[in-house]
């Protein structure tokens, strides 16, 4: 696909979600440090609720939407169905997740909480509508798409799931008890929603950007049955049975997939005629080594007869959301919004002297990256050593990172201005 | 890009390439004719016209359109009396026998 200054998304459909999400990013780092002590507790309270709901929802999944409404096109090969949407989708997203994240930091089911989730749930719907009508125009089957979809679908059912969850704190309609809910709630939100928009959204972007001669789809085609088989059984054995004794096996059927993932991915490096990395891939890929991290630890929990210990739970949610889709949004912000800003600074009729590397500072992603990583490794091995110091330590450096990355999106987004 | 020294149009197309190699691949930073992305670049002079083949690094390029935009203009405006046809085509196959020296040093070869 071809797209010009024109067709390209509209810049309201785009920029509000990259700005949104920085300032939660720097958000959640901030009230990490404030509470670092909670994180040596269970993770099922106020804080850590309120924290985690504002990273994947304000932080995570914004900042997707906004990449969605851009790249989606681009892997579909199609125009993006409408502007508009993007448009409501915001509106209600953002007053929905204040309300949200509102609402658990103080512990308050009202009325408050569950018309913010209500909200979220229509914006993620009509989000997930935009990108089925916009994909589904696509005339080659393509399994990029079919992750990215599925992926979304997901999302529906983990919003859904939220929602039920809230209801059952007051209601008390739901079989057992809220703990294995908030378990299925979670796994849907990292591994349906997360895990496999990564998988397509980088299966079509990394080939791309590394100009790879060859890819394996069929190490692809493997990956999408074996993490969705999992997830299904996963999910049909939560609901119905309440029980969840086939874990291990469906973690090995998901561990399974995300094995042919890193497959494809390691064809497309070694066939790749692009060897010199700038800071967004180096990035990236730092992020993808970081898949090792949760799922070493999602096995070793699996060991456990009884229930793991809190700490390893809070370190493979921390790992895996923090380590992995937070360092690979951060790579993939200085790859995808510099292009953005230059497309839509780039005239019709006027060959422009600027570049996209020239809209932002490579060394100031280096920079990121590197204090991200030693934050995010203190950090880790503060919760599961329970050690504050390390905790506080690998938080401070975090914010401090999450703080040159939102000063960094701001400078890229000041340069739309200058003519 | 080699251009024959007894073709006839010889110092047009050097001109042409000239130009091109301000033409640059947004994503890679580097130009087209360093990436050997030009085919082959015709001229006529009965009508004017100059109609050059070229291609993508992929493609599923997302910026394809504006490269090849960049391309007609550069030459349109070192030849505005001729007509500019740039066709894409995507064989053979772009491979990196194709890219210049300078174009594997800036990929990281």
């Amino acid at each position: 696909m071809e797209i010009s200054a024109q067709e390209s998304p509209a810049k309201k459909a785009i920029l509000p979600f990259y700005l949104t999400a920085a300032f939660s990013f720097l958000l959640v780092n901030i009230l990490t440090v404030y509470s670092v002590e909670k994180f040596t507790n269970h993770f099922f309270q106020p804080a850590l609720l309120a924290i985690t709901h504002l990273a994947v929802l304000g932080w995570g999944t914004m900042i997707i939407i906004g990449a969605s409404n851009q790249l989606i096109p681009v892997v579909a090969e199609k125009k993006l169905y409408s502007n508009n949407l993007p448009v409501i989708c915001f509106t209600l997203l953002l007053p929905g997740i204040c309300l949200i994240v509102h609402s658990f930091w103080n512990f308050q089911l009202s009325i408050g909480m569950y018309i913010g989730a209500f909200i979220v749930l229509c914006a993620l719907i009509m989000h997930s509508v935009n990108m089925f009508i916009t994909s589904r125009r696509t005339a080659k089957s393509n399994v990029a798409v079919d992750f990215i979809m599925t992926a979304h679908a997901w999302l529906v059912m983990t919003a859904v799931l939220g929602i039920a969850l809230l209801l059952n704190l007051r209601f008390g309609f739901l079989q057992a008890d809220n703990l294995h809910y908030l378990r299925l709630h979670a796994t849907l939100g990292m591994v349906g929603w997360f895990l496999l928009l990564v998988i397509g959204v980088s299966s079509r972007l990394l080939p791309m950007f590394l100009l790879s001669r060859t890819e394996n789809k069929t190490y692809l085609n493997i990956s999408w049955y074996l993490i969705n088989g999992g997830l299904s059984l996963f999910l049909m054995e939560g609901l119905i049975f309440n029980s969840s004794i086939g874990k291990p096996l469906y973690t090995g059927i998901i561990l399974s997939g995300v094995l042919f993932y890193l497959a494809y991915i390691r064809v497309c490096f070694t066939s790749a005629l692009r060897k010199k990395l700038d800071g967004g891939m180096k990035q990236t890929l730092l992020a993808i080594g970081f898949t090792t991290i949760p799922f070493f630890l999602v096995v070793v929990s699996n060991l456990y007869i009884k229930d793991a210990p809190s700490s390893l739970i809070i370190g493979y949610g921390y790992s895996f959301f923090a380590g992995f889709i937070s360092t690979l949004i951060m790579g993939q912000t200085f790859k995808t919004l510099p292009f953005i800003i230059w497309m839509h600074k780039t005239n019709s009729g006027k060959n422009s002297p600027l570049q996209p590397k020239d809209l932002y500072k490579e060394k100031l992603v280096l920079l990121q990256m590197l204090l991200y990583m030693i934050g995010f490794s203190l950090f880790l091995c503060g919760v599961l050593l329970k050690g504050t110091y390390l905790m506080y330590t690998g938080s401070a450096i975090t914010t401090f990172a999450a703080l040159l990355y939102f000063g960094h999106v701001v400078y890229l987004m000041g340069k739309l201005r200058i003519v | 890009m080699n251009v024959d020294v007894l073709d006839p149009f010889y110092q047009q197309k050097l001109s042409v390439i000239s130009v091109l190699n301000q033409v640059v691949d947004p994503e890679l930073g580097i130009n087209v004719i360093d990436l050997g992305l030009i085919y082959d670049i015709k001229i006529q002079e009965c009508p004017k016209e100059i109609i050059l083949r070229m291609t993508l690094s992929t493609p599923s390029c997302p910026v394809g359109g504006i490269i090849k935009a960049n391309v007609e203009l550069a030459i349109k405006e070192l030849f505005p009396e001729h007509v500019v046809v740039v066709f894409l085509v995507f064989e053979p196959r772009w491979t990196l026998e194709m890219v210049t020296e300078t174009g594997k040093a800036a990929l990281g070869w």
